[in-house]
C-alpha cells in the first residue's frame, strides 16, 4: 500500500484537518465577527466530506484495499456509514448553534472549529484499525467536546457540565488506556486484526482484564449504565446545540468504535464480552427509564432517554451476529433523526424574554399555543418510546428481531418489557403538552433554519420513514459486511 | 300426560269451584265476611296479601347477596387486589425505583466516579468468575 | 372489482381526511370527518357487495413489497369483512355522537378518530404479520389522546392505564412474532395460519399472544383498564372502544391463536374457560352495583366478551360462529348503549343513574330505543344479542356442560343489571326536575339511532346475512382445529347415543340432558 493511496483513502480527514487549520487562521485574524462565515465554511467542508465518503458506502468498500497507513485507518463502508451520520449531525449542530449563540451573545469563532475537529476525531474513531489510531481519534474528539460543553462560559451550569465531563472523561480515558496497554501486553500488537489473530486460540486472563477495561472506557463514551452518571448533568448543562452534538455525533462515533473493537479486535472471543454487554444493555434500559421519570427538565429527560436507547442498541451488540450489528446501525441512524428532531424542537421553545424553555411543566398546553411544535415533539416522544407507526419503532423492531434470530429470546423479552417503563415518561411529556391547561410560557418564534430542520427530521421519524427501511437496511448491511466479513 | 289418576284431572276444577264459592260468599252474599276474616286471621291475611312473602324471600336470598358480592368483587377484588397489586402496584414500584435512581444521581463527581469504578470491578469479577 | 385496491383506498380516505381536519377551520372539521367516514361506509358496502361468498378464502388481496422485513399486504376473508363492515358502520355514528358535544380542538379530535378508523380497518385487513402488529399497536396513540384530551375528570389516570396496560400486553407478542417468522420464514398470515409450529414452542407463543389479546379483549383479571377508559372517554371514544377495539382481541384469537397454535389452544382451553367463567360471574355482579351508567355498560362488556372467549375455545363451528356473532352484536349494542348514555349525558352532564328517572315520560322515543338496546344486550330473541349467545353456549355445551352452566348465569345476571338500569333511568317517578325537563331525541340523534336499531333487529331476525360470509372461513378454522380438538363431556345424542367414544355405552338409552351430568370425565 503506497503512501499516495493511503492519503487518497483518508481524503475526508485530510480535508477537515487542512480546512480546519485554515479556518483557525481566519478565526485568529477575523475574530468573533467571522464566526458566521466560519460556520458556513465548516458546513460546506462537512458536506464535501460527506460527498467524498458516500461512494465508499455505495461501493461496499471493504477489505485490505481500503486500509490506509498499514491498517491503522480503514475507509470501508462501515466507517462511511458512521461518518455520514457524524457529518450530518455536525452540520446540524453548526446550523442550529449560530442563532442560539447569537441570541446569547456568546458566539465565538472557535466554536465551529471545535465541532470540526471533534468530527475529525470521530471520523478517525470509526475508521480506526489500531488501538493507537483509536486513542488519538477518541482524545481529539473528547478534548474538543469538553470545551464545547462549557462554551457558554458565563453560564455556571455550562461550566460545571464541561468540568464534570472532563474529569469523568479523563477517568474513562485512563481506564481505556489501561485496558489497551493490557491488551497490547498480552497480545503483542496494537492492530485489531493482530489482536483478533492472537486471541483466536484463547483469552488469557490479562487480556480479559484488558477487554473489560476497554469496554468500560467505551461504555462511558456511549453513556451506557453504570458508566452513564455524567450524562444527565452534561446534557442539561451544556448549551442545547452542543447537547445535540453529544446525543448524535458523539453517540454514533463511540458506538461505531465499540462495534469495531468488539467485532474486529475481540471478534474471536465474543462470549467473553457478550454477557457484560447484556448486563450493560438491560441496566441501561432500566436505569434510563427509571431515571427519566422524575425529571422536569426536557434536556435531562432526553439524556436519560439516550441512556435508555443505548441499552436497546447494545442488545444488537449482545447478539454478536451480523444481523445484530446491522440492526444497531439502523437503530443508530433512526436515533440520530429522533435526537435532532427532539433537540431542535426544544430550541424552538423560547419564553417572552427569548430565554430557552426547558422545564417540562412549562410545555403545558403547548398543543394549543404551538400545535405544530407540539405535534413534532409528540412524534419524537412516541418514536423514542418505540410505539408504531412512528419510525422509532423500526429501530427496536430490527434490534429485537436480531436478538430473537440469535436465540436470545429471554433477553429480547426482558428488554421489550422494560421498554414499557420507558413509555411512561414519554407519555408524560405528551400528557403535559396535550392534556394540561396552557401555561402560556412559550412565546418566541424560531429561525427558519430550525423550522426546516424540524420538519425534515420529523418527517424522517414519521410513518413515512418506513418507506426508507429498504434503503436504510441495505446500507446498514453494506456497512456490516465490511465490519464482519462473510465467512 | 297419560296414566294420571282421574282425581288428579278433577282436582283443578274442584279448587276452582271452591274458590268460586268463597268469592261468591265473601263479596256477594256476606260482604262483612272479609273484614271479619282479616280481624280474626290477620297474620294469614298479611301472608297472603304479600304473596307468601316470596318477593322478600327472593330479595334476601338473591338480591342482597348478589349486591353484596358485586360490591365485594368490585371494591375488594377489582380495586383492592387486581388494581392495587397489578397496575398501581407496578406503578409504585417504578416510582420507588425512580426515586432510588434520583438519589444515586447526587451531582457529586466522586459519587459518579465511584459508581463507574464499582461497575468496572463488578464486570471484571463477573467475567473472571465465569 | 378485481385488481382495484379498494382496501388501500379505504385506508387512505380517512387518513387524508385526518390531515385535512388538522388544516381546515375547526368548525368544518366535523363535516370533513363525516364525509370521509360516509365515503368509507359506502366503500364498505361496495366491498361487501362484491365479496364472493363461497369464493376464494382471501379476496381483494393486494401486495406490494414496500418495506424491508415485511410488506404491504392486504386481503380479507369473511371474518375480516364483517369486522370491517362493523367499523365503517360505527364510524359515522361516532362522528355524529361527537357533533355537538366536542367543543374544543375539534380538528385534532376528528383527526384522531379518522386515524383510528384507518388503523382499525388496517388491523382487520392486514395479511402481513408485522403490518398487523403496527396497525394493532398504533391504535394506542389516537385512543390515548382521545381519552386524555377530551375525556372526563379522571382522564389522565385512565389514559395512562389504557396505554401502558395494553402496551405491556402486546410487546411480548412482538417477540413471539419474530420467533414465528424466523421459524416459518414468512410474514404472510395465511401461510402462517397453515404452518404447524412445534407443539412445545406453541405453548410460549400462545402465551405471548394471549397476553396481548386477553388484555385487549379484555378478560378477567386483566380487564381493569376498561371501566376506567370507558368511563373517562368521550361518547364517541367509548363507542369505538366498545364497538371495535375490543373486537381486535377476539379477532386476534380467531386469526392467530387458534389457527396458528391449535395444540396450545387446546392445552390452555381450561385456563380460558376459568378466566371466562370468573369474568361472567364476577363482572356481572359488579355491573349490578354500579351507580355510573358507563361503568355498568363497561363491566357488562367484559361479561359479554367472556362468552366470546368460551365460544372461541369450544373448538366447534357453533361456538366459533356464535362468538363472531356476539362480537358483531356487542359492537352494535354496546356502541348503541354508550350512545344512549351519551344522549342523556349531553343534556344533563352526569352519568349518575340516580340523577335520572322516569325518562319514558318526557323522552318516550328515547326510551323505546334504549329499551331495544337493553333487550339486545340481554339477548332477547329477535334481537342480535340472542343469536350469538345461543350459538356460543351450544358450542361450549358440547365441550363442557359446567362451563355452559356457569356462563348461562351471565345471561340471567345480564338481564338483572340491564333491566335494573333501565328501570332506574326510564321508569319510576320523575324525581329530578332537570332530568324531567330534558327534550326528546333531535334529528341528529334519530339519524344515529335508527340505523343501529335496524341492524340490531336485522341481525336478530335474519342472522343468515351475517353468518353466510364467514361460514366457509369458520368451517376452515374448525377443520384446522380438528387435530387438537379436546374431548367434550356432553354428548348430544340427536336421538340416539352413537358416539364412538368409551362413554357410548353409558350414553345409550339416556337423554342428552342426563349426560350433561358431571360424570362426563374431564
Amino acid at each position: 500500500m503506497d503512501f499516495a493511496r493511503s492519503l487518497a483513502l483518508t481524503a475526508p480527514e485530510i480535508l477537515i484537518s487542512v480546512s480546519g487549520l485554515v479556518l483557525l487562521m481566519v478565526a485568529a485574524w477575523g475574530g468573533d465577527k467571522a464566526s458566521r462565515r466560519i460556520s458556513i465554511a465548516s458546513v460546506a467542508v462537512l458536506t464535501a466530506c460527506a460527498f467524498l465518503t458516500a461512494p465508499t458506502l455505495w461501493g461496499q468498500a471493504m477489505g485490505p484495499d481500503v486500509s490506509a497507513f498499514g491498517g491503522q485507518h480503514r475507509a470501508d463502508a462501515f466507517a462511511a456509514f458512521a461518518k455520514l451520520l457524524i457529518y450530518a449531525s455536525a452540520g446540524v449542530t453548526l446550523i442550529i448553534a449560530q442563532p442560539f449563540f447569537d441570541k446569547a451573545k456568546a458566539m465565538r469563532a472557535e466554536f465551529p472549529l471545535l465541532v470540526l475537529f471533534a468530527s475529525l476525531g470521530m471520523g478517525m474513531m470509526v475508521s480506526a484499525g489500531d488501538l493507537l489510531a483509536l486513542y488519538i481519534g477518541l482524545e481529539l474528539n473528547s478534548l474538543a467536546s469538553y470545551v464545547l460543553a462549557s462554551s457558554l462560559r458565563n453560564n455556571e451550569r455550562s461550566a460545571e457540565s464541561g468540568l464534570k465531563y472532563f474529569v469523568l472523561g479523563s477517568l474513562a480515558s485512563g481506564i481505556l488506556l489501561f485496558g489497551m496497554s493490557l491488551t497490547y501486553g498480552f497480545t503483542g500488537t496494537t492492530s485489531f486484526a493482530g489482536i483478533n489473530a492472537a486471541l483466536s486460540g484463547g483469552l488469557p486472563t490479562g487480556a480479559t482484564f484488558g477487554l473489560i477495561f476497554m469496554l468500560a472506557g467505551l461504555a462511558f463514551k456511549i453513556s451506557a449504565a453504570p458508566f452513564h452518571m455524567w450524562t444527565p448533568d452534561v446534557y442539561e448543562g451544556a448549551p442545547t446545540p452542543v447537547t445535540t452534538f453529544f446525543a448524535t455525533a458523539s453517540k454514533v462515533s463511540a458506538l461505531g468504535l465499540l462495534m469495531r473493537v468488539s467485532f474486529e479486535a475481540f471478534g474471536s472471543q465474543t462470549q467473553a464480552w457478550q454477557q457484560v454487554v447484556i448486563f450493560m444493555a438491560l441496566l441501561s434500559i432500566v436505569i434510563g427509564a427509571l431515571g427519566a421519570i422524575g425529571q422536569n427538565n426536557i434536556k435531562r429527560l432526553m439524556a436519560y432517554s439516550s441512556i435508555n436507547n443505548v441499552g436497546f442498541i447494545l442488545i444488537g451488540l449482545a447478539t454478536a451476529t451480523r444481523a445484530g450489528a446491522s440492526a444497531m446501525l439502523v437503530y443508530i441512524a433512526i436515533y440520530v433523526a429522533m435526537s435532532v428532531a427532539g433537540f431542535v424542537a426544544v430550541l424552538l421553545l423560547r419564553d417572552e424574554n427569548g430565554e430557552q424553555v426547558e422545564a417540562i411543566s412549562d410545555l403545558a398546553g403547548l398543543s394549543k399555543t404551538r400545535p405544530w411544535i407540539a405535534l413534532a415533539m409528540a412524534s419524537v416522544m412516541f418514536s423514542l418510546a418505540g410505539i408504531p407507526p412512528l419510525f422509532g419503532f423500526w429501530g427496536k423492531f430490527v434490534v429485537f428481531q436480531a436478538a430473537v434470530q440469535a436465540d436470545m429470546i429471554a433477553l429480547a423479552a426482558i428488554g421489550i418489557a422494560a421498554s414499557v417503563i420507558g413509555a411512561f415518561y414519554y407519555l408524560k411529556v405528551v400528557k403535559v403538552m396535550y392534556f394540561d391547561e396552557a401555561a402560556d410560557v412559550v412565546k418566541g418564534t424560531g429561525e427558519t433554519s430550525h423550522t426546516v430542520l424540524l420538519v425534515l427530521s420529523t418527517l424522517a421519524i414519521s410513518p413515512l420513514g418506513y418507506l426508507g427501511t429498504k434503503c436504510l437496511g441495505t446500507l446498514a448491511d453494506y456497512a456490516t459486511a465490511a465490519l464482519i466479513p462473510v465467512g | 300426560m297419560h296414566e294420571v289418576p282421574t282425581w288428579v284431572k278433577w282436582a283443578p276444577f274442584a279448587v276452582m269451584a271452591t274458590g268460586l264459592l268463597i268469592a261468591w260468599y265473601a263479596y256477594i252474599k256476606n260482604t262483612k265476611f272479609p273484614a271479619a276474616f282479616v280481624e280474626q286471621f290477620g297474620f294469614l291475611y298479611k301472608f297472603l296479601l304479600n304473596k307468601w312473602y316470596f318477593d322478600e324471600l327472593y330479595h334476601y336470598v338473591f338480591v342482597v347477596p348478589a349486591m353484596w358480592l358485586g360490591r365485594v368483587f368490585w371494591k375488594v377484588v377489582d380495586q383492592g387486589i387486581i388494581d392495587r397489586f397489578g397496575p398501581n402496584g407496578a406503578a409504585s414500584v417504578v416510582a420507588l425505583g425512580s426515586r432510588a435512581a434520583a438519589k444515586l444521581q447526587s451531582g457529586y463527581l466522586y459519587s459518579y466516579a465511584l459508581v463507574m469504578l464499582v461497575g468496572l470491578v463488578g464486570a471484571i469479577s463477573w467475567v473472571i468468575a465465569q | 372489482m378485481t385488481g382495484f385496491p379498494i382496501l388501500s383506498l379505504m385506508l387512505l380516505v380517512p387518513l387524508v381526511a385526518a390531515v385535512a381536519c388538522l388544516v381546515v377551520p375547526r368548525e368544518q372539521a366535523r363535516s370533513v370527518a363525516l364525509i370521509a367516514t360516509l365515503i368509507d361506509f359506502v366503500l364498505g358496502v361496495i366491498l361487501w357487495a362484491n365479496y364472493d361468498i363461497g369464493g376464494a378464502q382471501w379476496q381483494f388481496t393486494e401486495s406490494a413489497a414496500l418495506f424491508a422485513g415485511f410488506s404491504w399486504k392486504l386481503g380479507i376473508d369473511g371474518i375480516a369483512l364483517l369486522l370491517i363492515a362493523l367499523t365503517v358502520f360505527l364510524m359515522p355514528v361516532c362522528i355524529g355522537a361527537s357533533w355537538t358535544s366536542i367543543d374544543k380542538r375539534e380538528g385534532e379530535y376528528y383527526a384522531a378518530f379518522l386515524v383510528m378508523e384507518t388503523l382499525m380497518i388496517g388491523v382487520f385487513a392486514a395479511q402481513d404479520l408485522f403490518l398487523f402488529y403496527i396497525m394493532f399497536e398504533a391504535g394506542l396513540i389516537p385512543m390515548y389522546l382521545i381519552i386524555g384530551v377530551w375525556g372526563g375528570a379522571d382522564r389522565i389516570y385512565a389514559s395512562y392505564k389504557f396505554f401502558l396496560y395494553t402496551l405491556l400486553g402486546s410487546v411480548l407478542m412482538l417477540i413471539a412474532m419474530f420467533w414465528m417468522v424466523n421459524e416459518a420464514g414468512t410474514t404472510d398470515i395465511p401461510t402462517l395460519m397453515a404452518y404447524n409450529f412445534p407443539v412445545e414452542a406453541q405453548t410460549w407463543l400462545w402465551l405471548a399472544f394471549f397476553a396481548s389479546f386477553a388484555v385487549k379483549m379484555p378478560m378477567w383479571p386483566v380487564h381493569t383498564w376498561l371501566p376506567d377508559a370507558h368511563v373517562q372517554a368521550p361518547t364517541g371514544g367509548s363507542v369505538i372502544l366498545a364497538g371495535v377495539l375490543l373486537k381486535m382481541g377476539g379477532y386476534g384469537f380467531i386469526r392467530f391463536s387458534l389457527p396458528m397454535f391449535p395444540e396450545a389452544s387446546a392445552q390452555f382451553a381450561p385456563l380460558v374457560f376459568f378466566m371466562s367463567m370468573a369474568a361472567v360471574v364476577i363482572t356481572s355482579l359488579i355491573a349490578l352495583v354500579q351507580t355510573d351508567m358507563k361503568k355498568l355498560i363497561a363491566y357488562s362488556s367484559v361479561a359479554h366478551m367472556a362468552i366470546v372467549t368460551v365460544g372461541l375455545f369450544a373448538f366447534n363451528q357453533q361456538g366459533l360462529e356464535g362468538s363472531m356473532l356476539i362480537m358483531l352484536s356487542h359492537g352494535l349494542v354496546a356502541g348503541a348503549l354508550f350512545l344512549s348514555v351519551g344522549v342523556i349525558y349531553d343534556r344533563l352532564h352526569t352519568r349518575e343513574i340516580a340523577r335520572y328517572g322516569g325518562l319514558s315520560i318526557n323522552m318516550p322515543y328515547y326510551a323505546v330505543f334504549f329499551l331495544l338496546f337493553t333487550m339486545a344486550s340481554i339477548g332477547l330473541p329477535g334481537t342480535s344479542g340472542f343469536v350469538g349467545e345461543f350459538l356460543s353456549l351450544i358450542g361450549i355445551y358440547q365441550i363442557s356442560s359446567w362451563v355452559a352452566l356457569i356462563c348461562t348465569t351471565g345471561i340471567i345476571l345480564g338481564a338483572a343489571y340491564m333491566l335494573y338500569l333501565y328501570r332506574r333511568v326510564a321508569y319510576g317517578e320523575q324525581k329530578n326536575a332537570d332530568a324531567a325537563a330534558m327534550p326528546d331525541l333531535d334529528k341528529r340523534e334519530w339519524a344515529m339511532m335508527i340505523p343501529l336499531a335496524a341492524v340490531v333487529l336485522w341481525m336478530g331476525v335474519y342472522p343468515e346475512s351475517f353468518i353466510a360470509p364467514m361460514r366457509k372461513d369458520i368451517a376452515a378454522l374448525d377443520a384446522r382445529l380438528a387435530q387438537a380438538k379436546p374431548k367434550g363431556d356432553a354428548q348430544p345424542t340427536a336421538g340416539q347415543g352413537t358416539s364412538g367414544k368409551p362413554m357410548a355405552a353409558h350414553n345409550s338409552g339416556h337423554s342428552a340432558a342426563h349426560n350433561a351430568a358431571p360424570e362426563g370425565a374431564h
